[in-house]
């Protein structure tokens, strides 16, 4: 067990540090955007740390629906990512032979809106179909 | 001595030979730098006034296996240049540049960055004016004899246009080894309605705001041609409407400054072609499949240590964007979708 500050309010400290310090005194428009780009990321590691856990297991769950696989979830995290990547290669397998389950579309969809959630949440919330 | 030093020496032969013996490099500037080339801006002093130019020069790596090197760009921008279309004025392919090959072209003085270009106030009016001119300008490049576009990259003999833009996407998926269900179904989809081929044209390969210089009154010439090649007009004429080329401007449908039909209106009509924007939905999905599939790659040049960078790192993370307007694209409910 780790003391505090936790894994979260290091990545806010982090973020503040360089949103609030040390982007003011960069000039170089490149470096500036660079940096802007780092503060994102660091939102978004914040966003995955609370959110991942529970958005793999639920992937896991989908896939395994959809592609009829009956064996319990693996407990392990690292096991558990390992695992829905296996099925999304199976899928992305099937899918090419023109095969894909009946179903795929919305599993797949919900996966990408899962990726969204960390990786871009207010593009998710904005998207309209245009 | 310094990188900017070096090459200023290596450069000033060339400048006399251009421009008489009383030129000089008066300055070089690093504007862009990455693992497969640089951009440098290149102000010479002449005894008759001063010339600003750009100059690319190799750095060795590639992009995508399908990007020109120095030599192929240069000749792709020289063919546009001849036949009018508004880019750089080509000066010169430098095979030797401190080791590395280079060309020289004008530097044209506007605005490039796309963000800039879809909301500045003081650029209103060349918003207005940017979808037709980009329209009429894809049409002259179009227009370019393709036989003399022979050696860039293009189908083989027999394959349709289309199918070798499609084939050309699905390898280059395939070099990754982790897997993207949503750009498999963008590719099954894709296969499942192949649209009617039409002869290649020279393509220039990312026409898009962004790659587009613009001053008040609107274009004022097309950048980055390492992606040109020989293909099917319908990939340049939706590449720059993608969602992600609208830059937040979700609503105006050509680059994020204006509709599509004036687009097309103006390439139409200077081509004498109908495109229609429900015939373009195919190359639109896979414009968009273009796109996320380059997030992944150049994502793996981040990984691999080929080019280590955040920038880099940071588009393996964008990949989700492009994959949700892909489905949204995809399912028949989509307000413009085709039907089947």
């Amino acid at each position: 067990m780790q003391d505090r500050p936790t894994a979260p309010e290091l990545l806010d400290a982090v973020r503040e540090f360089i949103a609030t310090e040390l982007l003011p005194t960069v000039g170089d428009a490149r470096l500036r955007f660079r940096t802007l780009v780092a503060a994102n990321l660091l939102d978004m590691l914040r966003r995955e740390l609370a959110l991942e856990p529970l958005l793999l297991r639920a992937e896991w769950e989908r896939l395994a629906g959809l592609l009829g696989n009956a064996s319990p979830p693996p407990l392990n995290e690292r096991e558990l990512a390992a695992a829905v990547v296996a099925q999304q290669a199976a899928l992305c397998a099937l899918i090419r032979e023109n095969r894909a389950p009946t179903g795929t579309f919305g599993v797949v969809t919900n996966a990408v809106r899962a990726k969204l959630e960390i990786a871009n949440p207010r593009y998710l919330s904005d998207f309209e179909p245009v | 001595m310094n990188e900017a030093a070096a090459l200023g020496e290596a450069l000033a032969p060339w400048a006399r030979e251009q421009s008489g013996s009383g030129a000089s490099i008066a300055g070089l500037t690093l504007l862009a730098g990455g693992a497969s080339q640089q951009s440098w801006r290149l102000d010479i002093t002449t005894p008759t006034g001063a010339l600003a130019l750009v100059m690319r020069r190799d750095m060795g790596g590639r992009m995508f296996a399908a990007a020109l090197g120095r030599a192929d760009e240069f000749a792709a921008i020289e063919l546009a240049w001849r036949a009018g279309v508004p880019v750089p004025r080509p000066y010169a392919y430098l095979p030797d540049v401190q080791g590395k090959a280079a060309f020289v072209m004008a530097c044209l003085e506007g605005e490039t960055l796309g963000r800039r270009i879809v909301r500045e106030p003081r650029l209103a009016q060349a918003r207005a004016a940017l979808p037709a001119q980009m329209g009429r300008a894809l049409a002259a490049i179009h227009a370019i004899p393709v036989a003399d576009a022979a050696f860039l990259p293009g189908p083989a003999v027999g394959e349709g246009a289309a199918a070798y833009g499609l084939r050309v996407l699905a390898q280059e998926l395939a070099t990754v080894s982790e897997p993207y269900p949503a750009l498999e179904l963008g590719l099954a989809w894709l296969r499942g309605r192949m649209p009617d081929e039409v002869p290649p044209v020279l393509c220039h390969g990312d026409f898009r705001v962004g790659n587009m210089v613009v001053n008040d009154a609107g274009l004022v010439g097309v950048l980055d041609w390492e992606f040109a090649h020989r293909g099917h007009p319908g990939e340049d004429l939706t590449f720059g409407a993608i969602r992600a080329w609208r830059f937040g401007e979700a609503g105006k449908r050509y680059g994020g400054v204006g509709d599509l039909a004036a687009f097309l209106d103006g390439y139409n009509t200077a081509r004498g072609t109908a495109f229609s924007e429900r015939e373009l939905y195919w190359f639109e999905v896979a414009s968009n499949l273009k796109w996320a599939i380059a997030t992944v790659t150049q994502a793996r040049r981040h990984l691999s240590g080929q080019e280590p960078s955040l920038e880099l790192a940071s588009l393996g993370r964008m990949t989700a964007e492009i994959e949700l307007e892909i489905l949204s694209l995809l399912d028949p409910r989509h307000p413009r979708h085709p039907g089947d």
